[in-house]
């Protein structure tokens, strides 16, 4: 989803996330997005999708964080938690369940609003990518 | 607004006012405003002061929109302002719900 010519530049280096603190996080995203450059119109649609990682983080991993990176003319969120290999599914399996399931919709929602989604293993890390355009 | 906190006010009986966030952190307590509320007629969700929500406040709202389905009864989502309605659109969940304003 990046360009590797792009230059990666750290905005928000690795914080841990707790559910109590989800509030607090996604201010600090999304204060850090429009530091960024980050357009008004796509500010909700960054904290809404960095709201849904960090959930699945603190639900299914532990020592789950979330860092924010600009790549090229991308600002990325990364959220990356301890997890099974393969317990978390590639971006191209990301749907949205029935209307009668209760569950099961988050990363379908970051994939709708993001432009760009990647996940990324390291052993038993993974690392599940969001990229927002900047305007 | 305070980025964690949700508020829930029973403003007259089967309606509920919920103000500020739904997430992951507070999406417990919605489940527990509702559940005191019971199966036994339609509920009023009033939305209109939602700051935030997620799917872990879809969650809840699909689960009581069921059980009350199976009871012959309604959850009814009251006035769900522009970031409510795109989330419900993403989701496909627009036409599953009872939405009024």
């Amino acid at each position: 989803m990046e360009n590797s010519t792009d230059e990666e530049e750290l905005i928000q280096p690795c914080m841990s996330i707790r559910p109590a603190d989800l509030g607090a996080f996604r201010e600090r995203i999304r204060n850090a997005a429009v530091n960024a450059g980050v357009s008004h119109e796509r500010l909700g649609d960054l904290t809404l999708a960095a709201s849904e990682l960090m959930s699945n983080a603190c639900e299914h991993g532990v020592r789950a964080c979330v860092a924010i990176v600009r790549v090229g003319k991308l600002i990325e969120l990364r959220v990356t938690n301890t997890a099974s290999p393969g317990s978390v599914p590639p971006p191209s399996a990301w749907s949205f369940p029935a209307p009668e399931s209760a569950t099961g919709r988050g990363l379908a929602v970051v994939g709708a609003v993001a432009d760009a989604t990647r996940v990324t293993w390291n052993h038993n890390r993974v690392t599940v990518s969001a990229a927002f355009s900047v305007q | 607004m305070n980025a964690s906190r949700l508020s829930i006010d029973e403003i007259s009986p089967r309606e509920l006012r919920v103000s500020g966030v739904i997430d992951a952190h507070t999406a417990e307590a919605l489940e527990t405003a509702l559940t005191r509320q019971g199966t036994d007629g339609d509920i009023t969700l009033d939305l209109r002061s939602i700051d935030f929500i997620d799917s872990s406040g879809l969650r809840v709202i699909v689960t009581f929109h069921q059980q009350l389905s199976d009871a012959g009864n309604r959850l009814v989502l009251g006035g769900p302002n522009e970031s409510v309605i795109k989330l419900l659109e993403i989701t496909g969940l627009r036409d599953h719900l009872h939405l009024t304003e």
